[in-house]
């Protein structure tokens, strides 16, 4: 079996690409100099394009021309104006450059059209999408995504040996350029897990470099010339000094490398004012300047940690070390804080900068390559057979049981299994249908056999397998863990014309996943209606808060043109949803009412934050938030009104700063007013999820004691029972997170209590009384005549079984949109 | 398929030290007297196996598709480029009749003439 080797750490500054070979990681030196690194700058320069350390030294000169730092914008709509090139490019198109640029690294003449490409583990769906994308652009065939924090604890794991390696949990903190991921990761029987983790895409070393220039260098500069606006005209693509802003930035990063050794550095900085005079400015950073700085940032870091170890119930007691990773590691308060907050070691061993690329490349070493492309020669593509074999690539037992199925013309042939070490001698076998074979393994070590195949002559006669790789000992991993919930919208059965989330795969849930829903119609759908169609949204985001707080992933849209009968309203339809390691999903619908299969896979989709947009989704939510505060400080809930409160100034903050963005406005600015913005509406989601929990115990409570009571007067030992059945769960389902457990016992109770009443003349005479009420609204006046006497002669006759038949046919006169709620009244299905 | 080029770090340093030395001795009267140890020093890295070779770029002229170096570009200008300042020389070795740069210069490079405002 072939395995794909090859690792790539796409990184916002900088990108690297390793090789596993036969247990071993070699790193890929950049042709173009001695580093192991690509800086992730791509440049446009007249008639070519330059890619790494050559584009990075014109950034700041030529920013026309020349991006960087487009990893944060992966997944968006932004494009990059190419002056020289009078066109725009994408954060697809420049990664892809990247990762193209990436492959002329290998020097040793292997074709890489397969990798493990990292990610950040709080990348979203259409991020990792767009990863794929930019890789397929680059021309991989198969991309595995890995995330950053899992290939971390494996570089480290695979690095100590096993004896030493205390089975237990750790925290991996990466704080990279412009990423932040915290990950609680479990070792068990030398099997990494992900149980949890948090993150922030716009968190890292860059926006230390940003803070350098907003806190430090522009101060500085007002005071030495003569600038109006200074920070918008810096940070503004149109702004007169937005070159200065690239060259800052360039300036600031070089400080704060020397800070981590020093405990000052001198930032020189030429400057040509609105006034056309010209400054050098020289400013002195001290160590202690630069932590004040950073330090909120730092915080926001350690509020993660806390709020990992809160969720899982942990204390840092419990933990054996936090594994150090990240370029921005090496800043000496990171160090320092995290070791404060947790009192437990911090490990800071691996290479912080390489440690991904590492882990990358010992995950390529376990995963199969899915369509054979290049090695095997094409003696090996000729061959009259094939040879099928299945093994554990990754063990801690001593020898593994190899099995392999040949298929072709092979009569005559022998085979012969040899391990690299000379350990292990098969001997000639004649190859038959199935091969059967222990392997034994030296220990701790990676292990290559070779699979030689003979004729009778004891002539070599290529095959495709060629070569068996174990390793022994090492650590291997679970499968990687979803970020957030992945959901569907669905109609809310409470309040008309509202939706709310089902949960499909949760949050931590291993992947690759699957799952089937039956989901019913709620409204007939015509063969032909071009507009109207049924929709199976897919949402990213908490399955406990509103759709509001999801991000869309995709929509797969049944329309009336597309089907070949009309789909009455209550059809179901089965929807299966699979989901891939690398977070490509596939949904598929079966629409029982006309045998049709509807599917897609979601392709790469692009995040777009508008700023005018997102003012006023700022102001929607205040709204929001105004009404629940009302309802709050009514119902006399001091403590959410408090935190609703807070929620409300961080609302407004966001707004000022939402309301300061220019439409042109080239920093990541929007993108972290929008996360925030989404965060707050998750948070709002989780303080009004009480209020629902309390409202779904109330109606619960009120049910029950309504059902009680009819039970008592009018109720069988079978009604009795039922209810009894209910209420021993009552410990359970009353203590829930979510109200639909809650509003599902209420339903339970409901349809007792309408079992109840349908058998009593009072309630059904109550019922026919209320439906000659809206005779108005019948659709047939004449049949509607007819039932309502019919109706008044069975209430003279007390034939009660009557009446109950002709409030069911006065209900099928009932406009369609009242029906349910009647029938619901009723019982009557 | 390219080979692996392992020099010790101490040859690094020696030569970049070698190039410091000669830089300085320009500015001083009589730079001669010091011309045999300094030649001597150049010697004992050239070899019949393997030639160490000290390239000073300054007054080159500069743009992105050269390699050989590491710039830091200053002024207003990213066109019609020079080398005006060399803090690291370029560091080549030639082996068996293949020469490769296994040290790139450190180099500020500038605008050789100013732009017309």
């Amino acid at each position: 079996m072939e395995t794909i080797n090859f690792g790539i750490d796409l990184g916002t500054t900088n990108s690297l690409i390793a090789c596993f070979v036969k247990g071993q990681i070699e790193i890929f030196k950049n042709p173009s100099g001695f580093k192991d690194s690509l800086p992730s700058v791509v440049a446009y320069r007249k008639d070519r394009m330059i890619v790494g350390e050559k584009a990075r030294e014109y950034q700041e000169k030529d920013p026309a021309n020349v991006v960087g730092r487009f990893k944060r914008k992966m997944g968006t709509a932004e494009g990059f104006k190419i002056k020289s090139l009078g066109q725009t490019r994408t954060p697809i198109d420049l990664s892809a450059e990247v990762l193209k640029e990436l492959k002329g690294f290998v020097h040793t003449g292997q074709t890489v059209d397969a990798a493990v490409i990292t990610i950040p583990a709080s990348f979203d769906t259409i991020q990792c999408n767009a990863t794929k994308q930019a890789a397929e652009q680059a021309g991989f065939k198969q991309v595995v995504l890995l995330q950053e924090p899992i290939a971390a604890s494996l570089a480290y794991a695979n690095k100590r040996k096993e004896k030493e390696m205390p089975e237990g949990k750790w925290l991996v903190y990466d704080l990279g350029g412009g990423t932040f991921d915290v990950a609680l990761v479990r070792t068990e029987h030398g099997e990494l897990k992900i149980l949890d983790h948090e993150g922030d895409n716009f968190l890292g070393g860059v926006d230390f470099d940003s803070s350098i220039v907003e806190g430090l260098i522009i101060p500085k500069l007002e005071q030495s010339g003569t600038f109006a606006d200074l920070a918008n005209q810096m940070k503004s693509q149109d702004g007169k000094h937005n070159n200065l802003w690239a060259k800052c930035l360039h300036k600031a990063e070089e400080a704060k490398i020397e800070l981590s050794s020093k405990l000052s550095s001198e930032i020189e900085i030429e400057v040509t004012d609105d006034l056309d005079d010209q400054h050098d400015v020289v400013l002195s950073v001290t160590r202690s300047d630069f932590e004040n700085l950073i330090k909120p940032s730092i915080d926001r870091t350690a509020d993660m940690i806390k709020a990992i170890l809160t969720r899982n119930n942990l204390s840092s007691k419990d933990l054996n070390f936090v594994l150090m990773v990240g370029g921005s590691t090496l800043v000496p308060l990171v160090r320092q804080r995290v070791g404060e907050l947790l009192n437990i070691q911090v490990v800071t061993d691996i290479d912080p900068t390489t440690a991904i690329v590492m882990g990358a490349a010992y995950f390529a070493g376990t995963q199969a390559i899915q369509s054979k492309t290049a090695s095997g020669g094409a003696a090996a593509a000729n061959a009259k057979f094939s040879i099928k074999a299945v093994y554990e690539r990754q063990t801690r037992d001593t020898e593994i049981p190899f099995s392999a199925k040949v298929e072709g013309e092979f009569t005559g042939l022998s085979y012969r299994i040899v391990r690299a070490d000379g350990g292990f001698d098969s001997g000639n076998k004649l190859l038959t249908g199935r091969i059967f074979e222990d392997l034994p393994l030296e220990q701790d070590a990676f292990n290559v056999f070779e699979f030689r195949t003979t004729d009778a002559a004891g002539n070599l006669i290529p095959n495709n397998l060629a070569e068996i790789q174990v390793a022994h000992g090492k650590y291997s991993v679970a499968g990687q863990t979803l970020p957030q919930d992945i959901c569907i919208e669905i109609d809310s059965a409470d309040e008309h014309g509202s939706t709310v989330l089902e949960c499909i795969f949760a949050r931590n849930s291993l992947l690759p996943a699957k799952k089937k829903r039956t989901s019913s119609v709620s409204r007939t759908l015509i063969r032909g209606s071009a507009g109207d169609a049924i929709r199976i949204i897919v949402r990213e985001g908490p399955a406990d808060s509103g759709p509001e707080s999801a991000k869309e992933i995709g929509t797969l849209l049944i329309t009336g043109s597309q089907i070949t009968r009309d789909v009455p309203k209550g059809t179901d339809i089965d929807l299966a949803f699979e989901m891939t390691e690398s977070r490509d999903i596939k949904v598929q619908a079966y629409v029982n009412a006309t045998g049709q299969d509807f599917a897609e896979v979601f392709n790469p989709k692009q995040r777009n934050v508008d700023v005018s947009n997102l003012g006023h989704h700022l102001s929607l939510l205040q709204q929001r938030l105004d009404h629940e505060l009302d309802e709050a400080t009514e119902n006399d809930q001091y403590e959410t009104a408090k935190e609703l409160k807070r929620l409300e100034s961080a609302i407004l903050d966001v707004g000022d700063k939402a309301a300061k963005l220019s439409a042109t406005d080239v920093t990541d600015d929007r993108y972290k007013l929008e996360d925030r913005k989404r965060d707050l509406a998750q948070q709002i989601d989780r303080l009004t999820g009480d209020k629902r929990i309390v409202k779904a115990r109330k109606e619960y409570e009120d049910m029950r004691d309504e059902c009680e009571r009819l039970i008592s007067q009018h109720g069988s030992d079978r009604d009795r029972f039922k209810l009894d059945q209910i209420k021993a769960q009552e410990h359970a389902f009353l203590k829930a997170t979510n109200p639909k457990s809650i509003q599902q016992r209420t339903e339970d109770l409901r349809s007792l209590v309408i079992g109840i009443l349908v058998k009593q003349p009072e309630f059904l005479v109550q019922h026919f009384n209320s439906l000659c009420r809206q005779r108005s609204r019948l659709n047939d006046e004449a049949q509607a005549s007819l039932l309502i006497e019919s109706g008044q002669r069975a209430i003279q006759q007390q034939d009660f079984d009557k009446l109950r038949t002709i409030n069911g046919q006065l209900i099928d006169l009932l406009p369609e949109e009242n029906r349910e709620e009647a029938r619901t009244f009723t019982g009557i299905h | 398929m390219k080979a692996i080029i392992e020099v010790p770090k101490p040859v690094f340093t020696v030569l970049n030290q070698v190039f410091e030395l000669e830089r300085r001795l320009s500015k001083v009267d009589d730079p001669t007297r010091f011309s045999r140890p300094l030649e001597k020093l150049k010697e004992a890295f050239d070899s019949d196996e393997a030639q160490f070779v000290i390239d000073n770029p300054i007054n080159q002229k500069y743009d992105i598709t050269r390699t050989d170096v590491e710039a830091t570009i200053t002024g207003t200008e990213h066109e019609g480029l020079e080398i005006t300042e060399v803090l690291k020389p370029i560091i080549k070795l030639t082996c068996k009749g293949i020469s490769r740069i296994i040290q790139k210069g450190v180099v500020i490079a500038s605008a050789s003439k100013p732009a017309a405002q």
